[in-house]
């Protein structure tokens, strides 16, 4: 065993493959119109998430936790169980310190309902019968931020490095390969982005496509960058679990890197779909009223948080509190307006998870 | 208009350094959010309630709330905290509801606060703030005070060691020594002029009075370089051998009057929203 990873750090590995397993089943099950692959999906997630409730002591890694299991419950949501992947390596691998807090707790499944309600979004959007290559490219956006955002930026130098107390170790052969995955990612993004923008508003659908060779050229870039994405996981993981305990910037950069091959790999079934499935009445309804439920749930984080702080530090306008609340109000513009429901959308989903991984 | 309240108070972008006036948008665009929600049906206006409740604590406890820091010493004893201003701004002394003494500092970290009049004692931890003096005082962290025990040897002659502070006057051998001033972290400005970077004792030096009979002599010491600085007419070496730096105890200090009736606005409008038709 590698001198880093407790068991716990293992089984919350095997759990991250499992969710990723089933993020892809519930998108391959949706993109071929094949129900039967719901049920499936969903036990793989359910079954994913056992192993995680042996971390549920860990105070640090209680949010993601909440995260993973409110992600993987409800029903096979892709986006959900992608980022849930994500979540699980960080929940195995981050240090076992800190002060549990319900608020983060509740962030925990504020996000992960966040999560599905996008993921709610994503689904009414490809029902209607629109294009897909505009969610491929949006999740090929998110992974190249995700590539860009390790090791502050150094996979754009080819570079990664993992801090390890006082010392810096590098390794040259994640570096290379981080930075093949962000510009196969940053290809298929603007190759199906511009594919996208190129179809004529009235002719949206699975089958068009302005270019059959773009669309093919970047959803094999995503599939590639998805495969390098995992690998380079993989050597991050072997460079990062050197010493007594895994530096928390590498669990964060791990969790990315997991998540972001969630999003590749859910990104590229679509592509391949011959038409629209699924109701995208159901889907909308469904996903306003997770959506108003997100703002209830960050609304009670937000209390817990400020009583946490007041209780802990004296005050309860705390740096949480404020994250929790700018959270919230984000997600209560998400479930009112009509316009930007999905800005507003993935802008909510990004305040919660924030609140959960900022110190 | 969520949306933009919701990125104008978030802590992670950086709108408030960009423009200090963003507080008065923050209050503008909540007064708007609040009429907006007003204006429709009742668990709308419920929220509205709470949102404006919320509001309004915050801006009470902005106005007429305190808060700062204090910093003890075990055994010291304080009627005052370092009250700051939006944007941690200094705004000096202000006074406490009654004397705190710090009693004890426990292996974990919890510190013993005793109030002086009240004849009571508050622990608190880094995981619980306590009530003390009628602020809630919270976050203790070990920190270095600035001040520190310095030992000093003479040596070349009639030998010794003393322990003195900044100020304090004590005998070595033949020589009558006071600590003159004392730098933790001695270091030159741009005119040559010696000052300290920080409290912490992480370069100490000090400007030594030293006495025989009727002569004097200004002796400067400092760890790094024993024996450096040897006056004309000091037969005599002196070096500062040891510092032992005085450790004390930061807290955080608040009041905040409104805290209840914000928390009780957050429950209305999380009510109000929970009423509404899904």
């Amino acid at each position: 065993m590698v001198s880093g990873v407790s068991p716990f750090g293992i089984a919350a590995i095997a759990a991250a493959i499992g969710l990723l397993a089933a993020a892809i089943v519930a998108t391959v099950g949706r993109a071929a119109a094949r129900p039967s692959l719901r049920p499936i999906a969903r036990g793989i997630g359910i079954v994913s998430t056992l192993p995680l409730v042996l971390l549920a002591a860990r105070p640090s890694a209680q949010p993601l936790v909440a995260f993973a299991v409110v992600a993987a419950l409800p029903s096979p949501q892709p986006l959900a169980l992608a980022l849930a992947a994500g979540a699980a390596v960080m929940a195995g691998l981050v240090p076992p310190s800190g002060l549990a807090s319900i608020a983060l707790v509740l962030a925990g499944v504020a996000a992960a309902m966040a999560a599905h309600a996008l993921g709610r979004l994503l689904s009414a959007f490809l029902a209607k019968g629109r294009d897909v290559a505009w969610p491929a490219s949006a999740a090929g956006a998110a992974a190249t931020g995700a590539f860009v955002a390790l090791d502050g930026g150094r996979a754009l130098r080819w570079g990664y490095g993992v801090v390890s107390g006082p010392s810096r170790i590098e390794a040259p052969d994640a570096g290379l390969v981080l930075g093949v995955a962000l510009l196969a990612s940053l290809a298929g993004t603007l190759l199906l982005g511009a594919d996208a923008l190129a179809v004529p508003a009235s002719a949206g659908g699975p089958e068009t496509a302005a270019s059959p060779l773009a669309r093919m050229l970047g959803r094999r870039a995503l599939l590639l960058a998805a495969g390098l994405s995992l690998i380079g996981a993989g050597l991050v993981f072997r460079v990062s679990a050197g010493g007594d305990l895994i530096p928390l910037d590498a669990a964060r950069d791990l969790g990315a890197l997991m998540a972001a091959a969630g999003l590749l790999a859910c990104a590229v079934p679509p592509l391949l779909a011959e038409r629209a499935s699924g109701d995208a009445v159901d889907e909308d309804q469904a996903g306003n009223v997770i959506s108003r439920l997100v703002v209830v749930v960050a609304l009670v984080a937000v209390v817990a948080a400020a009583a946490e702080g007041w209780l802990r530090t004296g005050t309860y306008l705390t740096p949480l509190t404020a994250r929790l609340l700018a959270a919230a109000l984000v997600a209560f513009a998400a479930s009112e307006t009509t316009h930007l429901r999905g800005v507003a959308r993935v802008l909510a989903l990004a305040g919660l998870v924030l609140a959960i991984l900022k110190p | 208009m969520a949306l933009a309240l919701g990125l104008a108070v978030s802590p992670d972008l950086p709108f408030q350094e960009w423009q200090p006036t963003v507080g008065g948008v923050v209050a503008g665009l909540t007064a708007l959010f609040v009429v907006a929600l007003l204006d429709r049906r009742a668990p709308r206006r419920l929220v509205a309630v709470g949102a404006a409740t919320f509001a309004l604590a915050v801006a009470y406890d902005s106005v007429r709330g305190e808060e700062g820091t204090m910093t003890l010493a075990q055994g010291q004893g304080t009627r005052t905290f370092d009250e700051e201003g939006a944007g941690g701004r200094a705004l000096g002394f202000h006074p406490l509801g009654d004397a705190v003494v710090l009693e004890a500092i426990e292996p974990d970290g919890t510190v013993v606060l005793a109030e002086t009049d009240a004849k009571r004692r508050a622990r608190v931890s880094p995981r619980g703030a306590a009530a003390v003096a009628g602020y809630r005082v919270g976050a203790p962290q070990r920190v270095a005070t600035g001040g520190a025990r310095l030992v000093v040897r003479v040596s070349g002659g009639a030998e010794g060691d003393v322990t003195l502070r900044e100020g304090e006057k004590g005998r070595a051998g033949d020589l009558d020594i006071t600590l003159t001033q004392y730098f933790p972290d001695f270091a030159l400005d741009e005119k040559q002029q010696p000052f300290s970077r920080s409290d912490e004792p992480r370069n100490p030096a000090a400007l030594l009075g030293v006495t025989r009979g009727t002569a004097s002599w200004r002796v400067f010491v400092i760890r790094a370089m024993p024996g450096i600085h040897r006056p004309e007419g000091l037969d005599r070496t002196l070096a500062l051998v040891d510092v032992v730096a005085d450790e004390g105890v930061r807290f955080s200090v608040h009041r905040e009057p409104a805290a209840l009736l914000a928390g009780l606005g957050l429950l209305v409008a999380a009510i109000g929203v929970a009423w509404s038709r899904w």
